[in-house]
């Protein structure tokens, strides 16, 4: 499965750098997010000892990849008021994670995804946001070429997909840890998912237009 | 054990579920999108039959408000001219050498006056035409024969130098509004004293009408759309354009009428 996790995200990085002139501007943006995502997950796997895992690499990425989502939001909303929001939550959720390592440092080094499940709240939130902005668009529009149409879908299946996982996870470590931990293998399908969904996305769309 | 397989069994109903439900909000989704892009495609499409209807409404009213002021200016300058330059000769008497030579003289002066005013009404016959050469121009036009009976003061002000670019449907609309405007004055304002002013700002072009008239309820008139003032037509047309109408009004204090239209 990693391999195939590597593999399918390798194949997304150069499919995307590939088209990045043909792409819109804010394609740019999930191209730093899946380079960070791979150098994160090469540096995890470099700084992990048998029996010691470097949780804290991911509790480090989880800030930057929110970040780089919010820049990537901010580009596609054309409301100032979404736009303010974006940054609102960009802000909030790094201050949210400051005080949460600040007050609770034992869970740096933790597999502890309450930094991933707020994410995912806040990211579901902004693709809401999304579809709710797109029903006022004032032009003709093809839903099979719209490429923020099927971005957000796919943030929509990832991160609602990974809120129900952690919601399942926090509920069997009381009752089944060895469950638990093997419900997070959903979240690894999820991760193959969406990789899929940006290479078919990165693939197929039509070059934008100058 | 049998704790762990009934939790297995509701975590892939859970997640099977969740599934479903997020596909189906995303084709319902879908589904809504394109009947909303289908509403916007049929209004945008209507919203285009009735500008083309009211540019060729548009168009017919100011070629029938030329003939109008054509045939005004026919029977009211050069047919009284005509008459008598027709009067004068009539009365001329061969034997009497003196009269006649100062009667040859006025009939003469009268038919200079009467070819001077062929030439001004033949400028008046490509009112439309005269578009072409820019709207300030038709503007100073409209001006120029209305002063012409001396009765009306009118100072016209233009500031459009930021003005880059052009836009004939606009600037007939907005002649025609002007025009409207005009004829309300003329029937209704007694006023004497007229200010036009053409301005250009933050990409939109503002015309200004002011009398010294005796002013009326705005409100009454929008409401009694037969009054013959056509300020809904006039509303009507603004709105179509995508701009707005304004109009301050006060009994025996005149009237200002704003026109800011988007352009081009």
């Amino acid at each position: 499965m990693k391999d195939l996790y590597y593999g399918l995200l390798v194949a997304c990085i150069v499919t995307l750098f590939l088209r990045i002139r043909q792409l819109p501007s804010y394609c740019k943006w999930l191209l730093l997010l899946l380079l960070t995502s791979l150098g994160t997950q090469v540096i995890q796997q470099a700084l992990s000892v048998p029996g010691v895992h470097a949780y804290f690499v991911f509790h480090i990425y989880q800030p930057i990849e929110f970040i780089l989502l919010c820049i990537f939001y901010y580009e596609i909303f054309d409301k100032r008021l979404y736009k303010r929001i974006t940054w609102v939550l960009g802000s909030l959720y790094i201050l949210s994670c400051l005080v949460y390592y600040f007050f609770r440092p034992q869970s740096f080094n933790k597999g502890d995804f309450t930094d991933f499940t707020l994410e995912s709240v806040m990211v579901c939130g902004l693709v809401v946001l999304y579809f709710i902005q797109m029903l006022e668009i004032k032009e003709k529009i093809e839903l099979k070429h719209f490429m923020k149409f099927w971005l957000n879908a796919l943030h929509l299946v990832f991160y609602g997909g990974c809120l129900f996982t952690m919601g399942f996870y926090y509920y069997l470590t009381k009752t089944d840890s060895l469950l638990a931990r093997q419900i997070l293998n959903i979240n690894h399908f999820l991760n193959l998912l969406l990789y899929s969904g940006y290479l078919i996305v990165f693939a197929c769309t039509k070059a934008a237009r100058t | 054990m049998h704790q762990s397989s009934q939790d297995i069994i509701i975590v892939i109903i859970a997640g099977t579920l969740l599934l479903l439900f997020i596909s189906i909000v995303l084709i319902f989704y879908a589904f809504v999108f394109q009947k909303r892009q289908t509403l916007y495609i049929k209004e945008t499409e209507k919203m285009k039959a009735d500008f083309e209807e009211e540019l060729e409404k548009t168009q017919i009213e100011v070629q029938e408000q030329t003939r109008q002021n054509l045939a005004s200016d026919l029977h009211d300058n050069i047919g009284q001219l005509l008459s008598l330059t027709n009067v004068t000769l009539a009365s001329i008497n061969v034997n009497d050498a003196g009269a006649t030579r100062e009667k040859l003289d006025t009939a003469q002066d009268l038919v200079r006056r009467s070819v001077k005013e062929l030439r001004h009404l033949s400028k008046l016959l490509h009112g439309e035409q005269l578009l072409q050469q820019g709207l300030e121009e038709a503007i100073r036009q409209e001006i120029s024969w209305l002063q012409r009976n001396g009765y009306y003061t009118i100072h016209f002000t233009e500031d459009t130098e930021e003005l880059t670019g052009s836009n004939t449907n606009k600037d007939l609309f907005l002649y025609r509004l002007l025009q409207e405007s005009l004829n309300n004055i003329i029937k209704h304002a007694e006023a004497n004293t007229i200010h036009i002013k053409l301005s250009y700002k933050n990409e939109k072009i503002i015309l200004e009408i002011t009398d010294n008239g005796r002013g009326f309820d705005v409100e009454a008139a929008i409401k009694q759309s037969r009054k013959g003032l056509g300020l809904n037509n006039m509303q009507r047309r603004t709105h179509l354009l995508g701009g707005s109408m304004q109009i301050q009004s006060t009994a025996e204090s005149g009237t200002i009428i704003i026109f800011s239209i988007p352009y081009p």
